[in-house]
């Protein structure tokens, strides 16, 4: 019978690049950066680490198939890398392979390392994700866009709770206000200025009814983090680490896609994996048990609906708990984005699931600074890869042991 | 009998104005001038002969068993492979069975009709039995000539065959000469053409009629015979002229130029089938063919027409149009310009044939599948069920969804994906019978979509691989024009008193016990304070405050009784201290306490004028001060008072009433800005509820629907958390809500600066009295900030300051007075939009326009949800508005910013059409009264004051004018050395002449009546010089 995750890994270090548009350095010096801070953190010799996960997603602007980019950069000592890729999900798989393989007892420490070089394109946004989907897609789908295909969840949303184009819009408008208002705080943070509701219900249109500031950035960056069982850990001298609470993925099996019950303003994966989540860590009433979460704001939309499925506020009621406040920093709520999310960090793929985990991480041990959230017990991160109708939903939740 | 058995075509949605055209190339080719007239069909960018070909295809073939089809003739000069059977593309499309004769036909313009001519002569073989019979053009021509005008796009599909014929074959004759009129090299985009006088006199006006003629004699008929006569020919002139000389002349079928142009190989066809559309049986049609020689069939239309069933054909096409007034985009779809795409639009776009031949029903037959297990239809078709309650493995079945039914489930319009003609609209299509794909949308822009939109599939180009010459196509949804149904009323979320504590006077009965019994079930903790007396206020008791407190129990909510006297300080400040004492705080007061005591002035006694006054004028001072003071600590209160029509507007017996009512709204004036910085509303409710102070004045059938509960929403909403405003007035009552205010007037200023005498305000009484203009005044600050204005000469508010604004000048406040004027409301069917207008400088302001249910109206200020915010000078809009800024050249200076929905902005344009108002909003019947009614000899002499002598250096020309009706005669204009000269009768030596009714000149010169619309209806016809008629526009401005 199997146990699940929660309390059997822990997390010993973190470490995070300053996110942005980091022309200075390509991926190597930015896995460099991250990889320094977090064995500093953990305080453990560099060759103690026994297997690496690396995480990356697109190999045509960015290092290259395959996970020695990783093993060569940092001069692992002939040490099993492994590469994952899951779309904008990767970050998680990766953590996801050295937090299983500590805890099935292969190795004692483990690392993994999210990056992504995206500023090398020429171009501004994310390559076309159409462009490279096989010989067949190409030859039938529509030129969608990640702006585009996830402004669809505004267009079903609204229709179906019969919420109007403009309060939607403010309700989304919410959510980026919000984000900017906790990046200000947020040292590596790559957008780092306030921006108001009116701001952003007014900037230009770029997948109706996406405006710019619905929208996340798109910049370079780099995490990682190095992860050991409860009890190794507690060996190192960590008294009280941060663990694993729960870690939890879901694709979709094309039903939303191809089958007739999806209405397209939710996401089927996350009602899924979230659910299966709190029953791993233990949580019954996640509205008031969570402290906090890092959610895949790659549009303002989809962190709305996200709220839905995650069961933090009610089916078509999510524009109303932000006009409430509820998920701002002082709201008294579920604060969300507290680092300021993929909004104001941009959303390096292949790192932004271990960037969101750093932020939890630093809460859990009292380091958030200005954004520190009193007493937090557990910080969930969801990072999803993907298109609404077709994706990758990871979650995890972490907590003190 | 062989021959017809259906029929069908295909006309792009797009249309080009002509006019636009010559506009944009004119100055390059201005002889073109003499065929842009009308509109020429053009494919959309997707489009192209063979998604023609199916669309066209599929029209004919409405009703028919495909599967009885053996044969496919494809027939077009411009098909995009030269070596890949595109019949064999179409019959894919079709879902045509392998077995299927397929053939292209190509390279002469007499395609379509030698496809016809093979495919008759195969069934009359018997080789062959159901023949389809397509024919497509879409011929790209170099800007700046005839021919960019001439082409049209197009198809046709005629099905042949052995049975149920519909038009019976009688025979057809074809000559064929090595007449080069024109012809494209077989490496070449464009034909190269050989002078059209020639083509004209020794090709159509010779090789057609030898060609009828030949059928005619072959069948021993004459054109008397003849019902008919269809043959291309876009020199219009020689269309008629070859009709005439074939005795047709009224026989001969219009030649499309106006609606379509000619579709190449596709226009006999074209022309048939709409000939076909309307033909009754026994009618004898003639088709013909040209190029390089020619054919010539002849029908025989059958009673079996009749049985037909309905299809949109080439006349349902011909309606469903779009014109596009923008030649560059024109230009743009048929790839004759360059634009940059950037670096996000390259992309590998080879195609994996291996791919393609495995998948080819699925891309080109949209064929997915049907899952024998469960029945679920889905696209693609894969191996195992998409139906999560079944997964059967290998049980899908071919499905056919090209021609079922669907509508949008999502959609967007995408600025940022690489597109010909952004944004790209698309989104998930769902089939009303199952199965749903995500698809791209054509034919249409993002105002057009909605959720539940229903669309058709029609198969378009998917992508085009330039480098390797190939072109991909699948299907996209087009939607259907559907009117998008009214928006369901706004679903505002419940509104929640959770935790709030209400005081609420007068609660025992009435209104006061139905606010607070419905703020109970609304989570509030209710104080209900009911003195218990009399209507009259006499006696006490506290029986009617106990039975509300029981009764809100009883629905499972929570309150308390309180039986203190509002009238008394110490009462009000119990009624708070029990608010406290129970619940914690006060968040809520409701001031609804009252009595009568009404009598006449000369009657009243002072215990009835004091009585009324002490409960709702101290009621309201003694209940609120308390509250108001807790209500400041805590940042946040809803103070509710109660006022009367009584007050408001007076009320015979209710002086005391009155007084104290009215009074209730000075004090909510003055409450309303000592709150405004702690979240502290007040409003005022002026209720017509049936209570017992009112059951007996009112007639009973009004009274009937008179129960406090009508009332009650309203104070609710006053209490409300939400609730933004402060300082109103409503009247309330069965169902009736209007709000009442203290309006000011703009004002006067008498005396001149000295003190004014009593004969000046006598004098002057009518300005003093005038309430044109008046508004709202928010407080005592602004009432004299505008006094200071008035007196200091700076011009009251805007309706007055209309009046007064300096002749020749517009205002931007007289445009909007003026704007519903200049809306078209036909233009906005489905439109439902906000424009905001934020105007700077002088004149400048904010004004809104509301655009819904194809109603357009304007407020000032600022509206809480624009879509779209226009922030301009108001000088630069006036510019704007009168024609003298271009909207997008003032865009791209920056002189005009555009904040929210940039593209709903274009809109404007579509939706108004402005003329400039009168100078300083003056009013028509200022125009001076003796001007004489205009008439042409008015206009001829007034003629040189309209001339524009700077304009007309070097030209030398007269002008000749024949008007015919009343009022019309013959005049000229002599234009020579910058000056003109009128003169009456005929000149000897007119350049060019100008024939037309006298009515409609008139119409001409005031702007009536468009020169070119009236040139292209012939209602204007000009001899001479065609060219020069154009410099009269340029001469005169009249």
């Amino acid at each position: 019978m199997a146990t699940g995750i929660r309390d059997k890994v822990a997390i010993i270090g973190m470490g995070c690049t300053r996110f942005g548009e980091r022309w200075d350095v390509g991926a190597e010096e930015l896995m460099v950066e991250a990889f320094t801070e977090a064995v500093t953190d953990a305080g453990i010799d560099r060759d103690e680490i026994e297997a690496a996960w690396l995480a990356t997603c697109l190999e045509e602007v960015n290092v290259g198939k395959s996970a020695l980019p990783l093993s060569v950069t940092l001069r692992l000592p002939f040490i099993p890398v492994t590469r994952t890729e899951n779309y904008c999900a990767s970050g998680t798989e990766a953590f996801r392979g050295a937090v299983y393989s500590v805890a099935s007892g292969a190795y004692d420490v483990a690392m993994a390392v999210g990056v992504e070089k995206l500023k090398d394109t020429g171009y501004g946004g994310l390559p076309n994700p159409g462009s490279n989907a096989g010989p067949l897609n190409w030859l039938w789908f529509p030129n969608i866009t990640a702006p585009g295909v996830f402004a669809q969840l505004a267009s079903a949303y609204g229709a179906k709770w019969g919420i109007d184009d403009q309060e939607l819009k403010r309700g989304m408008a919410h959510v980026s206000a919000k984000s900017h208002a906790n990046g200000v705080l947020s040292p590596k943070a790559h957008m780092r200025k306030e921006i108001t509701v009116d701001q952003v219900m007014a900037s230009p249109i770029i997948a109706h009814p996406l405006g710019l500031y619905d929208c996340c950035g798109v910049s370079d960056g780099a995490a990682c983090a190095i992860v050991t069982t409860v009890e190794k850990a507690r060996e190192m001298g960590f008294k009280n680490p941060v663990t694993v609470k729960a870690l939890q993925l879901a694709l979709s099996s094309g039903e939303e896609m191809g089958f007739n019950d999806w209405d397209g303003d939710h996401f089927m994966t996350t009602a899924q994996a979230s659910k299966r989540a709190y029953d791993e860590a233990g949580i019954t009433n996640p509205r008031e048990e969570i402290s906090m979460m890092e959610l895949h704001d790659c549009f303002s939309i989809t962190e709305l609906v996200t709220y839905e499925d995650l069961y933090i506020s009610e089916r078509g009621r999510a524009v109303y708990d932000l006009f409430d406040g509820f998920y701002d920093l002082r709201g008294g709520g579920v604060p969300a984005q507290t680092d300021g999310g993929l909004k104001c960090f941009g959303h390096p793929i292949g790192a932004s699931g271990l960037r969101m985990l750093y932020e939890m991480y630093g809460q859990l041990l009292g380091r958030a600074g200005e954004r520190q959230i009193e007493n937090p017990r557990y910080g969930l991160t969801h990072n999803l890869g993907g298109f609404p109708f077709m994706n990758i939903c990871s979650i995890a939740i972490v907590g003190r042991a | 009998m062989i021959g017809i058995t259906s029929f069908g075509g295909y006309i792009p949605r797009l249309r080009m104005d002509r006019m636009t055209m010559y506009q944009s190339m004119g100055w390059f080719a201005p002889a073109t001038i003499m065929v842009a007239q009308g509109e020429r069909s053009f494919c959309n960018w997707d489009e192209d002969t063979l998604t023609m070909a199916v669309a066209a295809s599929r029209d004919c073939l409405a009703g028919v068993d495909r599967s009885t089809i053996d044969g496919l003739f494809l027939c077009s000069t411009t098909l995009p492979f030269a070596d890949r059977l595109n019949a064999g593309i179409v019959q894919t499309a079709l879902n045509l069975a392998p077995e299927v004769a397929t053939r292209d036909f190509t390279s002469t313009l007499r395609a379509g009709t030698s496809g016809l001519v093979t495919a008759l002569t195969s069934v009359k073989s018997g080789d062959n039995h159901d023949v389809l019979v397509t024919a497509t053009d879409m011929r790209k021509a170099r800007t700046g000539y005839f021919y960019e005008m001439w082409f049209g796009d197009g198809a046709a599909s005629v099905l042949v065959g052995d049975h149920d014929v519909v038009a019976e074959y009688l025979g057809s004759h074809s000559v064929s000469y090595d007449f080069v009129d024109h012809y494209r090299g077989a490496d070449n985009q464009y034909d190269y053409m050989w002078e059209e006088r020639w083509v004209r006199d020794e090709g159509y006006g010779k090789i057609i009629p030898e060609a009828v003629q030949g059928l005619l004699d072959k069948l021993s008929l004459t054109m008397d015979d003849v019902d008919k006569l269809v043959f291309p020919c876009f020199f219009a002139s020689e269309h008629k002229k070859i009709a005439r000389k074939l005795g047709a002349a009224d026989k001969a079928v219009d030649n499309f130029h106006a609606v379509c142009g000619e579709t190449g190989a596709a226009h006999p066809l074209v022309m048939l089938s709409h000939t076909l559309e309307a033909a009754a049986p026994g009618e004898k049609i003639l088709v013909c063919g040209f190029g390089q020689g020619c054919d010539a069939l002849l029908f025989q239309v059958t009673d079996a027409i009749d049985e037909l069933p309905a299809r949109a054909g080439v006349r349902g096409a011909l309606e469903r149009k779009e014109t596009v007034r923008n030649h560059q985009k024109f230009l743009k779809f048929r790839d004759l310009i360059a634009t940059e795409a950037g670096i996000r639009a390259e992309a590998p776009t080879q195609t994996a044939m291996t791919v393609l031949w495995r998948k080819r029903k699925m891309l080109l037959g949209m064929v997915g599948g049907c899952c024998t297990e469960c029945g679920t239809p889905q696209f693609p078709k894969m191996e195992i069920c998409v139906n999560p309650a079944c997964r059967a493995v290998g049980t899908q079945e071919d499905y056919e969804f090209a021609e079922r039914p669907a509508t949008v489930k999502t959609f967007t319009a995408d600025l940022l994906a690489v597109s010909v003609d952004p944004p790209s609209v698309y989104g998930m299509v769902q089939f009303d019978d199952g199965g749903r794909l995500m698809a791209d949308l054509s034919d249409c822009v993002l105002d057009d979509v909605w959720v539940g939109q229903p669309v058709k599939m029609q198969l378009r180009r998917r992508y085009t691989d330039a480098e390797r010459g190939f072109t991909g196509y699948f299907w996209k949804a087009i939607p259907e024009p559907v009117e998008k149904p009214a928006a369901p009323a706004k679903k505002v979320a419940e509104l929640r008193y959770d935790d709030r504590v209400a005081i609420v006077t007068g609660a025992g009965a009435g209104l006061g016990r139905s606010y607070a019994i419905e703020l109970a079930k609304r989570g509030a903790k209710v104080v209900v304070n009911d003195l218990g007396g009399a209507r009259d206020g006499a006696g006490s008791s506290q029986a009617a405050a106990d039975e509300v407190v029981a009764e809100i129990e009883a629905l499972g909510g929570t309150a308390v009784a309180s039986y203190d006297s509002v009238s008394t300080v110490e009462g009000g400040q119990a009624i708070v201290d029990r608010a406290v004492e129970a619940f914690g705080r006060v968040d809520i007061v409701v001031n609804n306490a009252g009595i009568l005591r009404d009598r006449s002035l000369v009657k009243m006694e002072t215990p009835d004028w004091q009585s009324v006054l002490a409960v709702h004028l101290d009621g309201a001072y003694c209940v609120t001060q308390p509250a108001f003071k807790l209500m400041k600590a805590q940042g946040y209160g809803r103070i509710v008072l109660t006022t009367s029509a009584a007050g408001l507007f007076g009320n015979f017996g209710q002086t005391n009433y009155s007084a104290a009512k009215m009074a209730l709204v000075g004090f909510m004036n003055t409450l309303k800005l000592e709150g405004a910085k702690y979240d502290v509303k007040v409003n005022t409710v002026a209720p017509i509820a049936l209570t017992r102070l009112t059951e007996d004045i009112l007639p009973p059938d009004m009274a009937a629907k008179m129960q406090p509960e009508q009332v009650t929403p309203l104070v609710l909403y006053y209490a409300a958390e939400d609730c933004e405003q402060t300082g109103q007035i409503v009247n309330a009552g069965a169902g009736f809500f209007s709000r009442a205010a203290i309006v000011s007037a703009p004002g006067t200023v008498v005396g001149g600066g000295d003190v004014p005498t009593v004969e000046d305000i006598a004098a002057n009484f009518d300005a003093i009295h005038s309430l044109d203009g008046a508004d709202e005044v928010v407080d005592t600050m602004s009432f004299i900030t505008s006094m200071m204005d008035v007196l200091q000469g700076k011009g009251p508010a805007a309706p007055a300051a209309a009046e007064e604004a300096p002749a020749g000048e517009i205002t931007a406040g007289a445009v909007f007075d003026a704007m519903p004027d200049f809306f078209l409301a036909d233009a906005a069917a489905g439109v439902d939009v906000v424009f905001q207008y934020k105007l700077s400088g002088d004149g400048g302001g904010e004004w809104y326009t509301v655009i819904e249910n194809q109603t357009c109206t304007v407020g000032e200020g600022l509206h809480d949800k624009p879509t779209t915010t226009i922030l301009m000078s108001a000088s630069d809009f006036v510019a704007l508005i009168k024609g003298e800024l271009n909207a997008m050249n003032a865009f791209t200076l920056g002189q005009l910013k555009i904040e929210g929905d940039l593209m709903k902005s274009q809109l404007i344009e579509k939706l108004f059409k402005f003329e400039p108002p009168e100078p300083g909003g003056a009013p028509p019947e200022e125009a001076p009264p003796e001007e004489e009614e205009l008439s042409p000899a008015v206009v001829f002499r007034q003629m040189p004051d309209f001339f524009l002598a700077d304009q007309a250096v070097g030209v030398d020309v007269v002008f000749q004018y024949k008007l015919s009706g009343a009022g019309g005669g013959e005049w000229f204009t002599v234009l020579k050395d910058q000056t003109c000269t009128v003169g009456e009768g005929t000149h000897d030596t007119p350049t060019t002449t100008i024939l037309m009714d006298a009515e409609d000149f008139l119409a001409l010169i005031q702007g009536q009546l468009n020169a070119m619309n009236a040139f292209t209806t012939g209602k204007l016809k000009i001899e001479g010089d065609l060219m020069k008629s154009q410099l009269i526009e340029k001469l005169f401005k009249f």
